[in-house]
């Protein structure tokens, strides 16, 4: 008997290795793109710190000064403390110093350029309160300009005064990003293609116990097996020709007379 | 003799399978990470070291001997809480001995043992037993630790006043990658929710519509259930199969309808031999006529539209508070008044357009109100990621609120007018399992783009769901309004409905209650517990993903069970009394497993009662002939809207006055008290007498 392979057998089986291949694919890539943004994510966050710890720094300076009445702007040695910082550590991209307008008071920049955060971004951190005792607000963000903390300087009796502002690149995490999602992705790739192919070949020797399933469904007296793992069309025609048999008892009239 | 597929071990492989792709990405993750992450924390430990050496210096040129120091341990505090990377300080003098140690807080007790340890061992081996400030080899990395060693400067300059050490942890890498690995967990499931709905649309193409078609005939008749028919019309060897077992099913109700069409006798054996008969017919479903394919084909359909529009709003939600409150807004307005307003607002439009949805239906039919619905969603949103104007952010989430209620509004309606056919919870749970699915994966997609693409990207992207949405709509044929749906929308019929009293017991006994303890435990109860426990953020997201899976996993087959047992009190008052079971628990257990089975056991309340509530609302409504289910549809969820917006505001007063503890106590209470009262006071009609019986007629 010639082999047909129309029907729902051929798109069955596509079907199901799509499935399994879509899914493994969506999955470990998904899985992959996590993976690196967590990565990404360890290491902007101690870069964050690190930031973090350097604009402390430089408002601590800022405050000690203005505790002895020295406005920021008049504290000339400001360049000098922030020179310092930024050759303790090499990987700093800026600090900048903004009085309570968020003006550029002093600048110190790796590049030489005189980036800053926007200005509305900076006025708003100047307008938030907090307790003189408690510590300054601060503002911790990323975006394209890199890693970034905005951190208010208080005079002694708490009152705002101006903000600090440090900045490392975000090149080092991006980079540990990409070059982690690429290598991953690649093993992603390779494990879905596996899974696929291990898929098709499992479906694809079902399906050729499935056309000889069928052949047997037709030619009675043959060992029925199932076509594919969807469908349990023996077990089915198995319950259909029981229901048969039993509206055949129960047809029965009661008295031995058939009611049918 | 027939072979039974089991499907068991084939699971079982796919499953290893799955989980050793998912360790060998976690593995490879580490040893890809491993050296860059060491690179920044010695920069950082350098770095920290570096700050506190300064400090130590200036106390030591006024002429501080290292060991007469005060004040060291509370600095040492300090920057422990603030640098959570770094494990140990401690103060060594001249001549190398260890003055005062400080251990993390987050460090074990055997661990910090452990530190202790190391820096004796790293102060006995002096300058060249460990990593110096400038960075170089560590040879006691196998206590688990590293130290960067900073020479402290005598006052004069010329000889080392002291040391300090800064330890952290060698396997900081590790606790990365455990939390990766619960990443992965999570990718796995979005994955396969994912899949699972693209399978489900798919199941509605043309081709592989046939196929799954055909797989729920054969799987129906292996049950023993007739009530549908072989799609497969063609001339291949599976239609034929199809269309031989179509012409046996035939032949049984043929014979079956032949052996009742005698008159029942009022009494003796003959009649019960009949009741036996009628009693047969009607379990293997010969009794009504066959099911039609038609409407599975729509509600998969309108699933994915569903799941699409949810989605739409799920990726924007994670980050469109923080949006907001950066925009160009009025400066006298606060950023948490930045946040709220914009969100007030789409909440408030999306409640007030619930009532709207049937009528705009009626009027201008399913076709066109959905894709008008879809539109008013994604227009907005795209309009949103070209925005700077704060104002203009408010407006637009008002129009996308509104769209957005029109577009579920009108799903639902649709969907109990499909579940005429195939069973009306069933129905709705499909349009609560879309929802629910959206709200899993969408807030991670939606997060992972806005880290990566931004925030105008993911904007453009939730535009796009909503569009594609629009596109569905257009291609779906029109569902048609049952013939009792004649009703028009009016406040006569809206006061009849506040009247009807056991309504109002189903909505002030269940609903109400219900909604309240869901949005009150997952928008309040969960995270302040969480933040008492002192856990990070990213518990609560996990937990409150446990209350969408346990609703995921549990909704669509409480809905099959509901219909198939043509039930719903049972169910109504059982998801009341599992939600409760949660409180309890919650109030019983300390610590996360308490938060756990308050979360999972939930959702699963929430789920096994969600869909046969509103099926029972409206045929309630039916039942009392002044309106029809769907107007009561609408009515119904802005009540219950408003009510679970109430919930935070209840709670949250709770909670500052009395305690988690006796908030989930209150909740628990209200929940099991509103269960009883719907027991009691709601009497469900006899099985069978309802117009929601699958293959019924309208």
């Amino acid at each position: 008997m010639t082999r047909q392979t129309t029907g729902p057998q051929l798109p069955g089986q596509a079907a199901w290795v799509a499935v399994i291949g879509m899914g493994m694919l969506a999955m470990l890539l998904f899985a992959s793109l996590l993976v690196s943004l967590r990565l990404e994510k360890a290491l902007t966050e101690l870069l964050a710190d690190r930031a973090e710890l350097m604009a402390r720094q430089l408002a601590g300076a800022m405050e000690g000064g203005l505790r002895f009445g020295v406005p920021l702007a008049d504290q000339a040695e400001t360049p000098r403390k922030m020179a310092a910082l930024s050759g303790l550590d090499p990987e700093l991209r800026a600090l900048a110093l903004f009085d309570d307008k968020a003006a550029v008071v002093f600048h110190q920049s790796a590049t030489g350029n005189q980036e800053a955060p926007d200005t509305r971004t900076i006025q708003r951190l100047l307008r938030l309160k907090g307790l003189a005792t408690a510590e300054a607000p601060k503002k911790v963000w990323t975006d394209a300009l890199g890693i970034q903390v905005l951190m208010q300087v208080r005079d002694a009796t708490g009152a705002v005064s101006g903000a600090v502002w440090a900045v490392y690149s975000a090149q080092a995490p991006q980079a540990a990003y990409a070059d982690s999602l690429r290598q991953l992705g690649l093993w992603a790739l390779v494990l879905a293609t596996a899974v696929t192919a291990l898929a098709a070949g499992v479906l694809g020797a079902m399906g050729r116990r499935g056309l000889r399933a069928l052949d047997n469904l037709q030619h009675p007296g043959a060992t029925p097996m199932p076509p594919w793992p969807v469908l349990p069309v023996p077990q089915a025609l198995v319950t259909l020709a029981q229901l048969e048999a039993e509206l055949a008892t129960l047809g029965q009239a009661p008295h031995g007379k058939d009611a049918a | 003799m027939t072979t039974r597929f089991a499907p068991l071990p084939w699971l079982a492989a796919l499953a290893a399978l799955v989980l050793s792709s998912v360790l060998t990405l976690a593995w490879l993750a580490r040893d890809l990470g491993a050296q860059r992450v060491i690179h920044t924390l010695n920069g950082n430990t350098t770095a920290i070291g570096t700050a506190l050496r300064i400090q130590f210096e200036r106390a030591v040129a006024v002429g501080m001997p290292i060991e007469e120091l005060v004040g060291v341990e509370p600095l040492f505090a300090e920057h422990l809480r603030r640098h959570r990377e770094v494990s140990f300080f401690a103060l060594l003098d001249a001549q190398q001995t260890p003055r005062v140690f400080s251990a993390s807080p987050t460090l074990s007790a055997p661990d910090a043992a452990r530190a202790r340890q190391h820096v004796h061992a790293a102060a006995g081996a002096g300058v060249g037993g460990d990593v110096g400030s400038g960075g170089g080899g560590g040879g006691l990395a196998a206590s688990g630790f590293r130290t960067v060693r900073t020479p402290i400067q005598a006052a004069d300059g010329s000889d080392t006043a002291g040391w300090l050490l800064t330890g952290y942890p060698v396997n900081y890498i590790d606790s990365q990658v455990n939390a990766v690995v619960t990443d992965l967990l999570v990718a796995v499931l979005i994955a396969i929710i994912l899949t699972l709905e693209m399978v489900r649309f798919a199941g509605s193409w043309r081709r592989w519509r046939l196929l799954f078609q055909f797989g729920t005939f054969v799987r129906s008749v292996q049950h023993g259930q007739l009530s549908v028919r072989s799609p497969l019309t063609a001339a291949d060897r599976w239609s034929q199969l199809g269309q031989d077992m179509n012409r046996r099913i035939e032949q049984l109700a043929l014979k079956l309808t032949g052996l009742l069409s005698a008159a029942p006798p009022a009494h003796g054996t003959d009649h019960a031999w009949h009741q036996r008969l009628r009693q047969w017919g009607a379990q293997h479903g010969l009794l009504a006529s066959p099911r039609p394919w038609q409407g599975s084909q729509s509600v998969s359909q309108l699933r994915m539209l569903v799941f699409l529009v949810a989605l739409s709003d799920e990726l924007v939600r994670p980050f469109m508070a923080v949006h907001a409150s950066q925009l160009n807004g009025p400066l006298a307005l606060s950023p948490e008044a930045l946040a709220g307003i914009p969100l007030t607002t789409f909440l408030l439009t999306w409640a007030l357009s619930q009532p709207f949805g049937a009528a705009l239906l009626r009027r201008h039919g399913s076709r066109l109100c959905l894709m008008g619905a879809t539109a008013a969603v994604g227009v907005p949103m795209l309009a949103t990621a070209f925005t700077t104007d704060w104002l203009a952010l408010t407006l637009l989430r008002g129009l996308t609120g509104a769209g957005f209620g029109f577009v579920l509004i009108c799903a639902q309606t649709l969907m109990l007018r499909l579940g005429r056919a195939t069973g009306r919870a069933a129905a709705m749970a499909e349009f609560v399992g879309a929802v629910v699915a959206a709200g899993i994966c969408g807030p991670v997609i939606g997060g992972l783009m806005t880290v990566k693409l931004g925030t105008p990207a993911t904007l453009v992207a939730s535009g796009m769901c909503a569009l594609a949405a629009l596109a569905l709509a257009a291609g779906q044929a029109a569902i048609a309004p049952p013939e009792s749906a004649s009703q028009p929308m009016s406040w006569g019929n809206l006061a009849a409905l506040v009247r009807h009293r056991r309504l109002r017991t189903l909505l002030l006994c269940s609903a109400i209650p219900g909604k309240l303890a869901a949005t009150a435990v997952l928008l309040l109860v969960v995270p302040l517990a969480v933040a008492d426990m002192g856990e990070s953020a990213s518990l609560t997201g996990r937990l409150l993903l446990l209350y969408f899976l346990a609703f995921w996993l549990v909704a669509r087959w409480a809905g099959r069970l509901s219909d198939r047992r043509r039930a719903r009190k049972p169910f109504v008052v059982a998801g009341g009394l599992v939600s409760a079971l949660g409180c309890g628990m919650g109030l019983a257990v300390d610590g996360v497993w308490g938060l756990v089975g308050l979360s999972f056991l939930l959702g699963l309340g929430q789920a096994w009662l969600s869909s046969p509530q509103i099926v029972w609302a409206t045929q309630m409504a039916e039942g009392h002939g002044t309106t029809d289910g769907e107007l009561i549809l609408g009515i119904y969820r802005l009540v219950e809207r408003f009510g679970g917006a109430l919930g935070p505001l209840l709670v949250a007063g709770l909670v500052s006055t009395q305690g988690l503890k006796a908030s989930l106590a209150v909740l628990a209470a209200a929940l099991v008290l509103g269960s009883a009262m719907t027991w009691l006071g709601l009497a469900e009609a006899a099985p069978g007498t309802r117009a929601d019986t699958p293959g019924s007629q309208p």
